[in-house]
């Protein structure tokens, strides 16, 4: 730990005590962006999924009690209708991008937290404009015009970034936009539940749980603690989410601008037309900038992403972050902004019509990075981060979704257990929990009956292999409704072809043992999905076992134990 | 709290620090142990797997490094059965596949080879044994550890070759029973392995590490 924890240490009340008062910030957010970005309709229950769970969803799926975070499985349960949409980020800049555009004409100060959520200092625009709740309004219309689609938006205006993001959240189920006035966001936030430090993502899930349970069911509940007691207790995050239960800014933006030097930049010697080497180059230039600023104590919290094209083109962006932007974070944003960029409609003003020719990365806003607390278990080793950057790199070499890590999907199919997600959305320091249960899942006591007992095959088709399996004396072995077989099998034949060409044999191999059929019935509640199969191991004439299956009289080869 | 001797040492491997730089080995596994003439597995090899239960074979080879906390790259191979991976003790947590076209195979194995410790992959139709030199060449460097999923072709010559024959189920027969255990003969080949070894072992099902 380092920096500003020292002094919290030490004199955590002096340090809220001569704590400068908060900027006043307008913030703006959309209701659920990554649906309204996939192009939903708020009347259709739909919702957007990250690694299997909710992200979004639409106010018709609200309706039906879907909630964010939820597990895909819960939510189809609560809502089966539900259109489910796979999650991706940078759609979800590329159309915020005009509302950006919009709102940037109006106040040049703007930073984006992440698409569909962003901050203005309202000291300029609002004494130009004759007030914060004009501000607020003429904000409303900006980012409503600029959108094809109707949005909820909400835009709250008080001091500092988190009683602002809590008056915009409050905003859209109010149907108005909040006003706090100055000084009084300690008020404001007293009367609200503590639940909204986790929800704007300023502390974790577990630490608001605590809270709860230990009686403290409203900010202000927190903020009336001693600040001395609450550090002894919960450490630098609690004293972190006091302050901020306070109405005080706990990290304020810095006064003094940092060091010039720390800014890097790269000036392409051919302008590139593509984006994959300009977010190479970013990723070299957020690791140069996060090492610097790691080996004086800091990590940047807002940050200028500056693109500029050969014809003169600019786009420049400001970012932030309260946890900080590490090297991923930064590559990310240049991403979202340089896709933004380029699709942009052509004749609209700053567009790009030409290749990228620099890229310079400014980190305005820094603050004393606090650390990472690692694991019990050793957190990371030096292997981890090394095929975390591999897998960054592979990213970018192939696409997201062909690096791939498994995940315990569960099934009585081999093909079934594991789904693969793309590696750069999963967390990797939490891999070990989400693919724990293969460990104890694969047994014959796992959780799911009907599965093959080990040993599993080691090659499993994706798409099933047509075969024949024949009896002895030549004609097809059925499989009854009974899970009775005609006749023991002898020999199976590989078929070549389709469906409507009609299928060749190509190899015909001789079975000396086998066992089975062992038939399982599947989502017969559901007629699309209803599957019916019976299953069986068969070992041919040269050692080779295979794992056959008879679906609606037809045999089908699912896996190889080779 | 009664967890047996063999989940306390299965614990110990998964919370084993990483080996250093300088111990460039990782464990062989003891079900082959008895056919590889060193007891440990070089990094810097490439190796092959042939044979009817060349997968499994792999899945063995590579364990107990994925156990010691080393991280596996599944090169265009996306018929493997992780079930497999996991009964033979790969640690799925540091599991990677990497897909994408067989046209890229070498420059996709050549950035997996330099971020994996292990690489798991098949060779494609067609592969041009210079390419295949260069790629052992960047595994020897790096200290990382290649398997290739069947015999490599002619040109193609890998450190060390493992190959399985007769296949023996048992478990099974007339229509009773399930796959239990396969018995299988392996020997060693390959330009690092001096004498052609022969040993009939028991290689599937869960693994036994020490």
């Amino acid at each position: 730990m380092a920096g500003s924890d020292v002094n919290a240490w030490t004199s955590p009340g002096r340090r809220a005590m001569s704590e400068v008062a908060p900027s006043r910030l307008a913030t703006l957010w959309c209701a659920d962006w990554p649906t309204v970005a996939a192009g939903c309709d708020p009347g259709h229950p739909a919702a957007v999924l990250a690694a299997n769970r909710v992200v979004a969803r639409t106010p018709a799926a609200a309706e039906q009690g879907v909630l964010v975070g939820q597990r895909r499985r819960s939510a189809q349960q609560r809502c089966p209708q539900l259109e489910l949409i796979d999650h991706d980020p940078e759609r979800d800049a590329r159309v915020f991008e005009p509302t950006l555009r919009a709102i940037a004409d109006l106040s040049p100060r703007l930073d984006v937290i992440e698409p569909g959520w962003l901050t203005v200092a309202t000291r300029g625009p609002s004494r130009y404009l004759g007030g914060e709740a004009i501000l607020a309004e003429r904000i409303v219309e900006l980012a409503i015009d600029s959108m094809r689609t109707p949005v909820r938006v909400g835009v709250g205006i008080a001091d500092g970034r988190f009683a602002s993001g809590i008056a915009a959240r409050l905003a859209i189920t109010r149907r108005a936009t909040v006003v706090v006035d100055a000084g009084t966001s300690a008020a404001f936030c007293a009367s609200l539940p503590i639940g909204w430090l986790h929800a704007l993502g300023e502390v974790d899930a577990d630490l608001v749980e605590l809270f709860t349970r230990l009686g403290m069911r409203r900010l202000g509940d927190l903020a009336a603690l001693d600040p001395v007691d609450v550090l002894g207790r919960f450490g630098p995050t609690g004293v972190h989410a006091h302050a901020l239960a306070s109405g005080a800014d706990p990290r304020p933006p810095s006064t003094v601008d940092p060091d010039p030097d720390r800014r890097v930049e790269h000036i392409f010697d051919t302008p590139v037309e593509r984006s994959d080497p300009v977010v190479f180059v970013a990723k070299h230039l957020a690791d140069e900038m996060v090492a610097a600023l790691a080996a004086i104590g800091q990590v940047c919290t807002r940050l200028v992403v500056d693109l500029e094209s050969e014809h003169g083109e600019r786009s420049e962006r400001s970012w932030y972050r309260s946890e900080g932007l590490n090297s991923a974070a930064v590559v990310e944003r240049v991403r979202w902004q340089l896709d933004a960029w380029i699709s942009l409609p052509r004749g609209s003003d700053q567009a790009l019509t030409g290749g990228v020719s620099a890229l310079r990365l400014a980190p305005v806003e820094l603050r004393a990075d606090e650390g990472l607390q690692l694991g019990l278990w050793g957190g990371s080793s030096e292997a981890d981060r090394r095929a975390g950057r591999a897998i960054a790199r592979l990213s970018t070499l192939t696409s997201e979704h062909e690096v791939t890590v498994p995940v315990w999907n569960g099934g009585r199919l081999p093909a079934d257990r594991y789904r693969w997600v793309p590696a750069v959305t999963v967390d990797l320091d939490q891999r070990a929990r989400a693919v724990s249960s293969a460990g104890t899942g694969s047994g014959p006591q796992g959780p799911w009956p009907g599965g093959l007992p080990a040993p599993s095959p080691a090659t499993v088709f994706v798409e099933p292999l047509p075969i024949e399996v024949l009896d002895d004396g030549g004609s097809m072995v059925v499989v009854d409704g009974r899970g009775e077989m005609s006749a023991a099998p002898a020999s199976w034949w590989e078929l070549d072809g389709d469906e409507t060409a009609g299928w060749r044999r190509v190899c015909r191999r001789l079975i000396s043992e086998w066992a089975g059929p062992w038939p399982i019935e599947e989502r017969w509640w559901e007629p699309q999905r209803h599957r019916r199969l019976a299953r069986l191991q068969i070992v041919a004439d040269d050692g080779q076992a295979v794992l056959v299956a008879a679906e609606h009289r037809r045999w089908w080869l699912l896996a190889r134990y080779d | 709290m009664a967890a047996s001797p063999a989940v306390l040492e299965q614990l110990r491997a998964r919370v084993a620090p990483v080996a250093l730089a300088g111990e460039r080995t990782f464990p062989a596994p003891t079900v082959l142990a008895s056919v590889l003439s060193r007891q440990h597995i070089v990094r810097g090899h490439s190796m092959a797997t042939a044979g009817p239960l060349a997968t499994t074979t792999a899945a063995q080879l590579i364990a107990p490094a994925v156990a010691e906390g080393a991280w596996v790259c599944l090169l265009q191979i996306p018929t493997i059965g992780l079930d497999a991976l996991s009964e033979c003790g790969v640690a799925l947590e540091r599991v990677v596949a990497v897909d994408g076209p067989t046209t890229r195979w070498a420059e996709l194995a050549a950035a997996a080879v330099d971020g994996f410790d292990v690489v798991l992959t098949t060779l494609p139709d067609g592969l041009r044994p210079g390419v295949f030199r260069r790629l052992v060449d960047r595994v020897r460097r790096r200290g990382a550890v290649l398997v290739v999923l069947g015999e490599p072709p002619a040109g193609c010559a890998v450190d060390v070759v493992v190959r399985s024959a007769a296949p023996q189920w048992s478990g099974i027969t007339a229509g009773a029973g399930h796959l239990r255990s396969c018995s299988v003969e392996l020997s060693i080949g390959g330009r690092r392995h001096g004498g052609q070894r022969r040993q009939r072992v028991d290689i599937s099902g869960p693994a036994r590490h020490e």
